[in-house]
């Protein structure tokens, strides 16, 4: 492949590239699915960590190679088969258009939907990043996603975070999920604050409200 | 045919047609009309002007990407592993020009250039560890030891299940 057989090159020239082509690079890295690789790549750096995970697509891309967001479009319909190739198409595609941003992030929000018990049961440190247990004498829990991971290397940004909330009661468990695309605040006074939740829902993108056996 | 000036001040010769495969330089054709006037590509050397009008030369002819197209309807959208055999070969050159090309393609805006150089940047990448990459590219770490180790650490849900 081309460049393989190459010489010394001056300083990191990968890193000097203009954002909009290394985000052409990064997407056609997740070429296919599989973005697998571009952890590696955002390990190498601190310039191409951002570029990876502070660009809405691109990481996007990560989560829903990750968790196999299309798993509840397997549909043998004709609308549901147009839908899947709508949403893998979006996962390829370079533009960050705010449409396919949108689209990018109902997937996302659609993948917790459907794997609350997995994701609330998920080892913490791995499906989620966080997992506090705010008030253990109630066992109410707060799992923040993986989106607030790298805080303590990068200030948060406009990042996606996703708040779900468990309160178990007998043998039910309870849950409510929020999606915001902005906002550290939310997290960290979530934490510290549990008692403003309501106030501060007010002002979030996105609310739903689960029971599940 | 169209004269087109490179950076280091050479002059190269192209049919319109493929010279006009570069977006930027078809507008400017436009741009100027009916006239002999050289077209300035301050931003190209002439030893990557010689290799992108190869590129154009052999994909003359061929249909240009809208630059509205919708990518997500197009049939037709290669993926990573499916650069042609001829585009392989030609963008098999050193890493210094591999990036030229890219940068290029960027500036004259010539899509399919681009997404070729892209992609081949990416199959580079693909299947190596961070450390492999950092040897491939130069890439300096500058990472602490405790970042690095933090970051690992973090990203262990992405890596391969």
């Amino acid at each position: 492949m081309g460049g393989q057989a190459s010489h010394f090159v001056s300083p990191a020239i990968i890193t000097t590239l203009p954002n909009d082509i290394l985000l052409s690079i990064c997407n056609a890295l997740t070429d296919g699915g599989d973005s697998s690789s571009l952890v590696p790549l955002a390990c190498t750096c601190r310039d191409l960590h951002q570029i990876v995970f502070e660009t809405p697509t691109i990481w996007l891309n990560v989560f829903a190679s990750r968790f196999d967001l299309h798993d509840f479009h397997r549909d043998p319909t004709f609308d549901a088969l147009l839908e899947l190739r709508r949403r893998e198409d979006c996962l390829r595609d370079a533009a960050l258009s705010g449409e396919r941003f949108e689209l990018l992030k109902e997937m996302v929000v659609e993948h917790v939907e459907h794997n609350i018990k997995r994701v609330a049961g998920s080892p913490a440190g791995r499906a989620v990043i966080s997992f506090k247990d705010l008030t253990a004498d109630t066992t109410e829990l707060a799992l923040v996603s993986a989106v607030l991971q790298y805080q303590p290397i990068q200030p948060i940004r406009a990042r996606m975070v996703i708040v779900l909330n468990s309160v178990r009661r007998g043998q039910t468990n309870h849950y409510r999920l929020t999606v915001s695309t902005s906002i550290s605040s939310i997290f960290f006074e979530l934490m510290l604050c549990p008692r403003t939740e309501r106030k501060l829902l007010q002002n979030k993108l996105y609310t739903r409200r689960y029971t599940l056996q | 045919m169209v004269t087109l000036v490179t950076s280091d001040n050479e002059k190269f010769t192209a049919d319109k047609e493929v010279a006009e495969r570069s977006v930027l330089i078809k507008n400017m054709l436009e741009d100027v009309g009916e006239s002999d006037q050289p077209i300035p590509l301050p931003n190209v050397s002439s030893s990557v002007l010689k290799k992108v009008l190869e590129y154009c030369e052999h994909h003359r002819g061929e249909p240009l990407p809208a630059a509205d197209a919708d990518t997500t309807q197009d049939d037709t959208r290669k993926r990573t592993t499916d650069i042609s055999e001829w585009d392989q070969k030609f963008i098999t050159v050193d890493q210094e020009m591999l990036f030229e090309i890219i940068l290029a393609a960027n500036y004259l805006d010539i899509k399919s250039l681009l997404d070729v150089g892209c992609k081949t940047v990416a199959n580079m990448i693909k299947g190596k560890t961070p450390e492999e990459i950092r040897k491939l590219f130069n890439i300096v770490n500058d990472f602490t030891p405790e970042e690095e180790a933090q970051i690992k650490k973090e990203n262990e849900w992405a890596e391969d299940r």
